[in-house]
């Protein structure tokens, strides 16, 4: 199903939706977890200091304490070019929110440039079907 | 709502095994709880902007654990705390939240 373990963060306040996130994509790699965005820019911050160890993935809420999804994204995109990780080494940013409007979904994936956007209630059809199409998981 | 019905919908969305539901289900509520502890804290203080944000999060956790009709309610409170709606009736809206949660939660200490 997999060609390799993905490295995964995902960074959501909210503990249940946390939790079920990790039970859908800890099959396919190593999940870290993130409370707030500063718990996240902490943990990519170390990731950072090896390409290998880079994140494949980043499961992101956009209502988080502190810094908002938005901002993180921000500030990983921009920390990816500092870097030199640009082109496919970049993470695929697929947000996860209970906010359905166009504002949010219009800024996350033109302005923030994530991959991917799905709404709350998640689903495990719901979560594979973008993994597939972030080409990080094969069709079987 | 019961119990019973997170279950299932845990199964049919999640196609997680039952004994591993088993095991997270009482986290599951605990969180419940703790969510709606944290609303009536902040109906307590009056506070809009975060009535605004702990209705957002409730409606997130209702709607992952199938719970349609509570994650409505909550998305009410987050609409109106966010449109700063200072003259709504939070308390009708909390205690309505409340009518729906209290059962499901007392019934999982049974």
């Amino acid at each position: 199903m997999i060609e390799k373990g993905l490295k995964i963060l995902i960074v959501e306040d909210e503990f249940i939706s946390r939790l079920l996130l990790r039970e859908m994509l800890s099959p396919f790699g190593e999940c870290h977890e993130a409370a707030n965005g500063n718990e996240a820019l902490s943990v990519l911050m170390d990731s950072f200091e090896s390409p290998l160890d880079y994140f494949d993935l980043v499961c992101l809420d956009i209502m988080l304490p502190g810094l908002n999804g938005h901002e993180l994204l921000q500030y990983i995109r921009k920390i990816e070019e500092e870097k030199g990780i640009v082109g496919e080494k970049i993470a695929k940013v697929m947000m996860v929110s209970s906010l359905s409007d166009t504002e949010n979904i219009v800024q996350a994936l033109v302005v923030g440039k994530c991959q991917a956007y799905i709404t709350k209630p998640i689903t495990r059809g719901r979560v594979e079907e973008q993994l597939r199409y972030l080409h990080l998981i094969n069709d079987n | 709502m019961t119990l019973e019905n997170i279950k299932a919908h845990l199964l049919a969305q999640f196609h997680l095994p039952e004994e591993q539901i088993e095991i997270m289900l009482p986290s599951f509520v605990s969180a419940l709880e703790s969510h709606m502890n944290d609303l009536d804290l902040a109906l307590n203080e009056n506070s809009i902007d975060k009535i605004a944000k702990v209705g957002h999060t409730i409606k997130g956790a209702c709607l992952n654990l199938g719970l349609e009709a509570e994650a409505e309610v909550a998305f009410e409170i987050e609409q109106r705390g966010k449109a700063k709606e200072s003259g709504s009736d939070f308390k009708e809206l909390v205690d309505k939240l409340h009518l729906l949660m209290d059962p499901l939660l007392e019934n999982s200490r049974m």
